[in-house]
């Protein structure tokens, strides 16, 4: 159990970099203290290897991780998130992306920690669909 | 930059006489206190000017400097985190390279870095 109030996705942090307002207000929230917000390490993965980085990102990026609490993989929440993968449709059509398998891992990691998923995107694995908070409506109404 | 979960100091809906809005723009969310802002709400409605109007003008005549969006840029591109010498001098080594800053300089580029 990590003691969080949102797991927050790659998705939040693209949408930071870009500017988009919810994002700003929520991750600002996580900056100030008035909220404790986790990323798991592979979205971070997920972030370093995405085509948009650059230094500037890394730099800001890595200033932010000050402030946001990084959440490894354990094995409860490994063994998990195999699962969920094993049971989805994705694995079934032959194959999944980087992303599929990064909302599998924020979910099992979000199960274990007892908090919702703060996303842009708008995957659901299929657990509990209502652990999933889209960023416009958390930055807005829950803190 | 404000930012709040408040109250919405919104523009929207406003029927007053628009000036055309040249450049980018930022949306800005704040909780204002009731008195102020139905006093700023009755001044506008007087100068039949929108809220945002009013508030450009008040902010403009605050920051000292005239309305013209290139004098806003400057402004801005001067007050720009990665215009810092270290920083500057940090942006410019290859991905990867570590990073070392103090708790406060941490704070000001997660807030800044992507303005």
């Amino acid at each position: 159990m990590h003691n969080i109030d949102f797991l927050i996705d790659s998705t939040v942090l693209k949408s930071y970099k870009d500017g988009d307002e919810n994002a700003r207000r929520f991750i600002y929230k996580a900056i100030d203290g008035d909220a404790s917000v986790g990323i798991c390490s592979y979205s971070l993965t997920m972030l370093w290897g995405s085509p948009f980085f650059d230094r500037k990102s890394e730099i800001g990026f890595t200033s932010l991780l000050e402030f946001v609490n990084v959440i490894d993989l354990d094995v409860e929440s490994a063994i998990k998130a195999g699962h969920l993968l094993r049971q989805s449709s994705s694995v079934e059509v032959g194959g999944f992306t980087m992303e599929f398998l990064e909302c599998v891992i924020v979910e099992s990691v979000a199960l274990f920690s007892g908090c919702p998923v703060v996303t842009e995107s708008d995957v659901r694995i299929g657990t509990d669909p209502s652990m999933y908070i889209k960023l416009n409506d958390v930055a807005l109404n829950q803190i | 930059m404000f930012s709040g979960c408040g109250s919405l100091l919104s523009v929207k809906g406003s029927t007053m006489a628009r000036r055309k809005i040249e450049g980018p723009t930022r949306q800005l969310f704040a909780s204002v206190r009731e008195d102020i802002y139905l006093l700023a709400k009755a001044k506008a409605a007087e100068k039949r000017v929108s809220m945002r109007v009013l508030l450009e003008e008040s902010l403009e005549m605050y920051l000292g400097i005239d309305g013209s969006p290139s004098e806003y840029r400057e402004v801005v591109e001067d007050s720009s985190i990665w215009n810092d010498e270290y920083l500057k001098m940090q942006s410019e080594r290859p991905v990867g390279t570590p990073v070392e800053l103090s708790a406060d300089e941490a704070k000001k580029i997660a807030r800044e870095a992507f303005l």
